[in-house]
């Protein structure tokens, strides 16, 4: 099954052919290897149970949609029971430790991604994902507002909001 | 003037008079009044006094910057949208033109849009091996002990249906076997018309008996 052809494409062929991208967006919003593991697999299990609605247009866009819908419901699972966020603060500032051997040599020689990824990882939730959907899955806002069923203001909104606490993170880094 | 002249007075209207805002007929009139009242005539020195000293006050030198940095609204989240192209274009020369004049909204403009740059920047990341074959995919080969060894009498019956499957094919091709179109053959069609025996008389060109003209032997 293809994506030109209205139907839910399987796993495999997600897998084949936009595994890069949809882990890229998923490490770009959880920061941890594990965690976007375990995101990637949910999202292929999704796919493989047939339970995603495809419509025909972009995959990359319906894939990101989905693997945001999968690390919102985390995230609203981890809000509901505030104790699980206990043993993860202490050491989100050393997040970005990529365990696998690909997202580390993704990152050692761009120590700028390193710092921008960190700076994504302290963004709050709805600033990080607008903007990672904007700036790395591409989006365009009306997708993003409708992904999040949220106004398209209010997608503009933490969009900028969130590139200008990341510039102020990374504040005193030469531009 | 009978208006005027009822109220004795012009009043206010010394003031309209001095700036040049009643008709020539009124300004005419006022003056008049004005000539014959010393009472109005020192009202208009007192107001003409306080007037050259309004006007007569100096202009004065803006504070730096401060005609810069006072812009009615300050654009905001408009600069996200305009780099990502998601503004309309009837607003884009506002918004430049804000971004022009007001040293703050410039400033939050390069900040945002290094952020912007440096996101966009990120490259994409391969995904670890085994992610992409997530473990309920595996074609599990510690499932096939939990298998029963095939019966020797399934193994029959399996034999079996393999073969009568074998046969049932060797029988489809020989019966449903459509090799491709023999050229050599004349089609029955062709045939006929060419080598009919109901041609009614000789050839219209060499005037010889068809070929296949039945020849009667009764007279």
């Amino acid at each position: 099954m293809s994506d030109d052809g209205g139907s839910v494409p399987t796993w495999e062929e997600v897998a084949r052919t936009h595994g890069r991208f949809l882990y890229t967006v998923a490490y770009r919003l959880t920061g941890k290897d594990d965690d976007a593991r375990d995101l990637v697999q949910e999202v292929l299990l999704r796919l493989h149970r047939g339970l995603a609605t495809y419509r025909p247009g972009s995959l990359e866009g319906w894939l990101s949609r989905i693997t945001t819908n999968v690390f919102l419901d985390g995230v609203r699972r981890r809000q509901r029971r505030p104790t699980d966020l206990l043993p993860e603060e202490p050491d989100r500032a050393d997040r970005v430790l990529p365990a696998t051997k690909a997202a580390e040599e993704a990152y050692s020689d761009a120590t700028l991604s390193a710092d921008v990824q960190r700076a994504l990882d302290a963004l709050p939730d709805e600033f990080r994902v607008a903007v990672v959907l904007c700036d790395v899955a591409g989006l365009p806002y009306q997708e993003i507002a409708t992904s999040l069923g949220v106004p398209v203001g209010t997608v503009r909104s933490r969009i900028h909001r969130g590139r200008a606490l990341l510039r102020e993170t990374l504040a005193g880094r030469e531009s | 003037m009978s208006a005027m002249s009822g109220m004795a007075h012009p009043g206010d209207l010394l003031s309209a008079w001095l700036d040049g805002e009643l008709t020539p007929g009124e300004a005419r009139e006022v003056a008049a009044h004005v000539d014959g009242c010393s009472a109005c005539g020192a009202e208009r020195d007192q107001v003409e006094a306080s007037r050259l000293a309004v006007r007569g006050l100096p202009s004065m030198e803006a504070p730096a910057g401060i005609l810069r940095a006072t812009p009615a609204v300050h654009v905001g989240d408009l600069i996200s949208a305009c780099l990502d192209g998601e503004l309309a274009l009837d607003l884009r020369p506002g918004i430049d033109a804000h971004l022009a004049a007001c040293p703050a909204c410039a400033a939050e403009h390069d900040e945002v849009a290094w952020a912007r740059t440096a996101l966009r920047a990120l490259p994409l990341i391969d995904p670890p091996r085994d992610v992409m074959r997530p473990a309920w995919a595996w074609p599990a080969p510690a499932a096939r002990p939990t298998h029963a060894p095939l019966r020797p009498r399934t193994r029959q019956l399996l034999a079996a249906t393999a073969a009568v499957a074998a046969a049932g094919v060797g029988v489809l091709g020989l019966v449903g076997r459509e090799g491709p179109a023999d050229s050599s053959r004349p089609a029955v069609a062709s045939f006929v018309s060419q080598h009919s025996t109901s041609s009614p008389g000789p050839d219209a060109v060499s005037g010889l008996a068809p070929a296949a003209m039945p020849i009667s032997f009764t007279r």
